[in-house]
């Protein structure tokens, strides 16, 4: 699995959760606000992320990312790059 | 300093990248550091990514103004001021959505109701006031982020850049101030002329274009609270919200207050704020 994947995998399963819906349901090009969830959504992911992967988020980026798509590209390519403990800014 | 503002700031200023930072002394941010180390007993705070990325960005910011200062280039720092007690309402609903209570209902997953807001900021005030700190860290961060107005002038911005602000002069008619200090420009800005309705709009404008040396024809309305769900919750908070006279007498009364805003400004702030009864909407 890609660091990609497994980011994604976490991001759909946890919104899941929160939207109590299937994980299938989740589109990786919608954005956040798609599914009727706000900033403070966004964060409580993003500081949840934080923990599960061991990397630092900006948390305005994270609210103002277009879709999951950008978001998770974004923080697999840093990953990838740098390793866990990276800043994205 | 200023939560709200600052993204409209960071937004009119983007093409210079600019950093939105809070904290950047590094003695503030260990004291902040040494908050967040407490045994779990007295950790309150549900979700630690704003507290985590508010430690962050102040180092972030530190090492850019040393490199700066090393290669002799070219440091720019706007920051505003804000009335306080306006200011402490838009900071308690943004720690309670952002940051959340662990078992009080200041959190995203419980009902908050704008009268336990109301006393929670009220408890707060008077610790702030009396120098009283909390032991709990949401409690602490709320009182030391309020109590920001006071310090933040002196031993945030001062302190970075050896200048006293407060000793020159604020013309709210010109819409900033302007200082000039160790290795770097500083604007001065009250947040309330950010209104288009505002006497010190024009002015400010005029100063964020010189400053910034590009035009600045407008603060593009960047106010993240404005699609939160707490948004009748902050409106219905600043509407119940007050403080005894005594308190708002010695807010209003703090040099950086005095700086900022004229006697009649002080005046119409702690009319808005006092005991219902007989206060100014």
């Amino acid at each position: 699995m890609t660091t990609e994947e497994r980011l994604w995998e976490w991001v759909r399963t946890h919104l899941a959760h929160v939207l109590g819906v299937p994980p299938e349901s989740i589109a990786y090009q919608r954005a956040l606000s798609s599914y009727g969830l706000d900033s403070v959504d966004a964060v409580l992911m993003a500081g949840e992320l934080e923990e599960a992967f061991g990397i630092e988020i900006d948390p305005a980026r994270f609210i103002d990312c277009d879709s999951f798509e950008d978001i998770v590209k974004t923080l697999a390519a840093d990953i990838d790059k740098s390793g866990p403990h990276v800043a994205i800014s | 300093m200023a939560k709200v503002a600052s993204r409209s700031w960071f937004e009119a200023a983007k093409e210079f990248h600019p950093v939105h930072c809070h904290y950047v002394v590094p003695e503030n941010r260990q004291r902040i550091e040494a908050v967040f180390l407490l045994p779990p007993a007295q950790q309150t705070i549900a979700n630690m990514l704003m507290p985590r990325n508010l430690l962050r960005v102040g180092a972030s910011a530190w090492r850019q103004i040393e490199s700066a200062r090393r290669n002799g280039e070219r440091i720019r720092v706007i920051s505003g001021m804000r009335d306080p007690v306006a200011r402490s309402i838009s900071l308690i609903v943004f720690m309670a959505d952002f940051h959340g209570h662990v078992s009080r209902p200041l959190s995203p997953h419980v009902e908050m109701s704008p009268e336990y807001i109301v006393g929670a900021l009220q408890e707060n005030w008077r610790s702030v006031l009396e120098r009283d700190e909390p032991r709990q860290t949401f409690e602490w961060l709320l009182w030391y982020l309020t109590n920001g107005f006071r310090i933040w002038f002196t031993e945030e911005l001062g302190a970075v850049f050896e200048v006293d602000v407060l000793e020159g002069e604020c013309n709210a008619r010109a819409g900033a101030q302007r200082v000039s200090a160790s290795g770097a420009e500083i604007l001065l800005y009250r947040v309330e002329d950010m209104l288009p309705s505002a006497s010190g709009y024009a002015g400010l404008l005029a100063q964020a274009s010189s400053f910034l040396e590009t035009p600045v024809t407008a603060f593009p309305n960047i106010n993240s609270s404005a699609t939160r769900r707490s948004r009748a919750l902050s409106e219905e908070v600043r509407r119940q919200f007050w403080l005894p006279d005594d308190m708002l007498d010695a807010i209003y009364a703090e040099p950086a207050v005095r700086h900022f805003y004229t006697r009649d400004e002080t005046v119409a702030f702690k009319k808005r704020w006092r005991a219902r009864l007989d206060r100014v909407e």
